[in-house]
């Protein structure tokens, strides 16, 4: 066998760096990094900039490893949907096994290495958000339950509390809130974007809420998160990370994104076809938007109290 | 044997693979290292997580 022939036999197109790292989901650790990062400044206590860096990194290696289990497993829906047809398994650029090798290593890795960088609690927050995103969200919720968004959005939701764990050893109200921002802000989030894909979800067989329920039922399930999201969202104001400036922001925030919420329960999908989606993909972007500020708003909370610069007097409930 | 010596397509991006790899692999030992310095520089009545940890460091000297 020549050298050419070894070639030939192989695979067309082999694997670039970039393809692993496309694995990883590189827009989900952009969000996954900067949630981490603000639950470790925004905790009392400080940590040296050299061991938050390392956690953080540990934290992005692990939700993109969970990120390559995901594209293992979900290699058949992600082939029939539009939105997922060039990822790198249904292109055919990264093998099935590559991805499972890649995503079980990595997963071992982040966790061990935040275990020593940071402490063992924060490794084992990463650890069960691992396996909840690829056991519990990607192998059992997502193809069973139209409330697969709903549970599976937890494992979006833990990362600022792995930061927090970090800098402070434990858990707190402060994190459990931030968690709990996270995970009721999921749901309204895809549920928008099922709404104006649902032909997607359809053609793969995902049960989403649109399709198992009807889209008149996802806009009222929208509406319910909506206003649940914007009572925890202004009751992180009252705790020890809040403060006037969050408070205004999350106020002014969640009464937009409650207003966009209420316009879309209003509308049904004679209007929504009407304007192509056009007040669900606002509603859509807007609620990427009404996350990253209230985060943005936490950090700046933080710098204000680095300086001084807070209110003297701000009510503390939680 | 002058088949031998031009370089497959394929070689030229499996080297650029290698390459990404090794370069990650050394981020990782220059990490590694520096969060040590940080850990081992710690003095040990302050980090209270250190397995030579001594509340009475110094008292005693």
């Amino acid at each position: 066998m020549t050298d050419a022939s070894c070639i030939n036999d192989r695979q067309e197109y082999d694997a670039e760096f970039g393809d692993y790292v496309e694995l990883l989901k590189p827009r989900v650790m952009r969000l996954v990094i900067f949630t981490a990062a603000v639950g470790l400044f925004v905790a009392p206590n400080s940590v040296h900039p050299v061991i938050a860096f390392a956690s953080i990194l540990c934290i992005a290696i692990g939700a993109g490893a969970s990120g390559a289990l995901n594209m293992w497993w979900d290699a058949d829906i992600d082939a029939v949907m539009k939105r997922t047809q060039n990822r790198p398994i249904p292109s055919g650029r990264v093998t099935r096994p590559e991805a499972l090798a890649l995503g079980l290593g990595l997963s071992g890795l982040a966790v061990m290495m935040l275990g020593l960088f940071g402490n063992l609690l924060a490794a084992g927050l990463l650890a069960f958000t691992i396996f909840f995103y690829a056991v519990v969200y990607s192998m059992w919720l997502k193809r069973s339950t139209p409330h697969n968004i709903v549970i599976g959005g937890a494992a979006g939701a833990f990362p600022p509390m792995i930061g927090w764990a970090v800098a402070t050893g434990g858990v707190s109200v402060e994190s459990l809130l931030m968690f709990a921002l996270i995970f009721i802000w999921t749901p309204p989030h895809f549920w928008a974007l099922a709404l104006f894909r649902n032909e997607d979800y359809k053609a793969a067989n995902i049960p989403m809420l649109p399709v198992t329920n009807g889209t008149i039922t996802t806009r009222r399930h929208i509406l319910a998160y909506s206003i649940l999201l914007a009572i925890v969202a202004i009751a992180l104001a009252f705790t020890q990370i809040g403060g006037a400036v969050y408070f205004t922001t999350s106020t002014l925030l969640s009464a937009l994104f409650l207003y966009g919420a209420y316009r879309l329960w209003q509308r049904d999908d004679s209007a929504a076809l009407g304007d192509d989606f056009h007040a669900e993909k606002r509603f859509f972007g807007f609620s990427i938007l009404y996350l990253t500020v209230l985060f943005v708003a936490l950090l700046i909370e933080s710098g204000l109290r680095a300086f001084d610069l807070g209110f003297a007097v701000w009510p503390m409930w939680f | 044997m002058s088949g031998i010596h031009k370089e497959h397509e394929l070689h030229q991006r499996r080297r650029g693979r290698n390459i990404a790899v090794g370069l990650a692999l050394g981020a990782m030992v220059a990490l590694t290292f520096a969060v040590s310095m940080v850990k081992l520089s710690k003095p040990q009545d302050v980090d209270t997580t250190a397995p030579n940890y001594s509340p009475n460091a110094e008292a005693s000297e």
